[in-house]
């Protein structure tokens, strides 16, 4: 892992935090149009979390190494992929669920909203099983 | 998947978290392994192996599975 490179990247992140707060203060008092401080919003989150980030690399690299090396270890990345993979079945079931729910109490645009969102991502999963059966 | 991991770190005379540091893996990763609840990549089996300076059969025992059969 680069810490030089997590520098950068946090750096940048924090300028471009900055420069989003700015923009969304301009647009909103010397414009018509009103960003509703959501420009403001983004940006003073991307610059608390750079400021922290850097804080952290600072002060505790090797904690900061530690914790990076944990993160991306593969037994993390396989416990990510297999309870990405629950959730995924679980919403599945949800939306069916709640599809059939909304059929019976009569409330149609909820149920085609529900039915749309299970048939997009069962698609979207049978999409995927094919593409990486075809990669890998 | 069986291993003899432990064994064979505990007489080079490394904790986990000195070996895992090592192999750049989480320390859990390594006590995962050493009681057979996570089975490493390949790749992970290799480098383990490049460090012990081991064969990767000399550390990870392969059991076929009386019951795929």
């Amino acid at each position: 892992m680069n810490i030089k490179k997590e520098k950068t990247f946090f750096v940048v992140l924090l300028i471009l935090g900055a420069a989003l707060i700015l923009a969304g203060i301009i647009i909103d008092h010397l414009s018509e149009f009103d960003t509703e401080g959501i420009l403001s919003g983004l940006g003073g989150g991307w610059v608390i979390i750079s400021w922290f980030k850097l804080y952290q690399i600072k002060k505790h690299p090797d904690r900061y190494v530690k914790e990076k090396t944990e993160a991306s270890d593969e037994r993390s990345i396989a416990i990510r992929g297999m309870a990405s993979y629950c959730t995924f079945l679980l919403s599945l079931i949800l939306f069916a669920i709640l599809a059939l729910i909304f059929t019976y109490l009569n409330y149609t645009l909820p149920a085609v909203i529900a039915g749309i969102a299970f048939f997009i991502q069962f698609v979207g999963f049978i999409v995927f099983v094919f593409y990486y059966r075809h990669k890998l | 998947m069986k291993n003899k991991l432990e064994e064979i770190r505990k007489k080079r005379g490394l904790s986990q978290e000195e070996l895992a540091e090592l192999l750049k893996v989480s320390r859990q990763t390594i006590g995962s392994i050493e009681n057979g609840r996570y089975n490493p990549s390949i790749t992970l089996a290799f480098k383990i192996a490049r460090c012990f300076k081991m064969s990767i059969e000399k550390i990870f025992i392969y059991e076929e599975d009386k019951d795929e059969y």
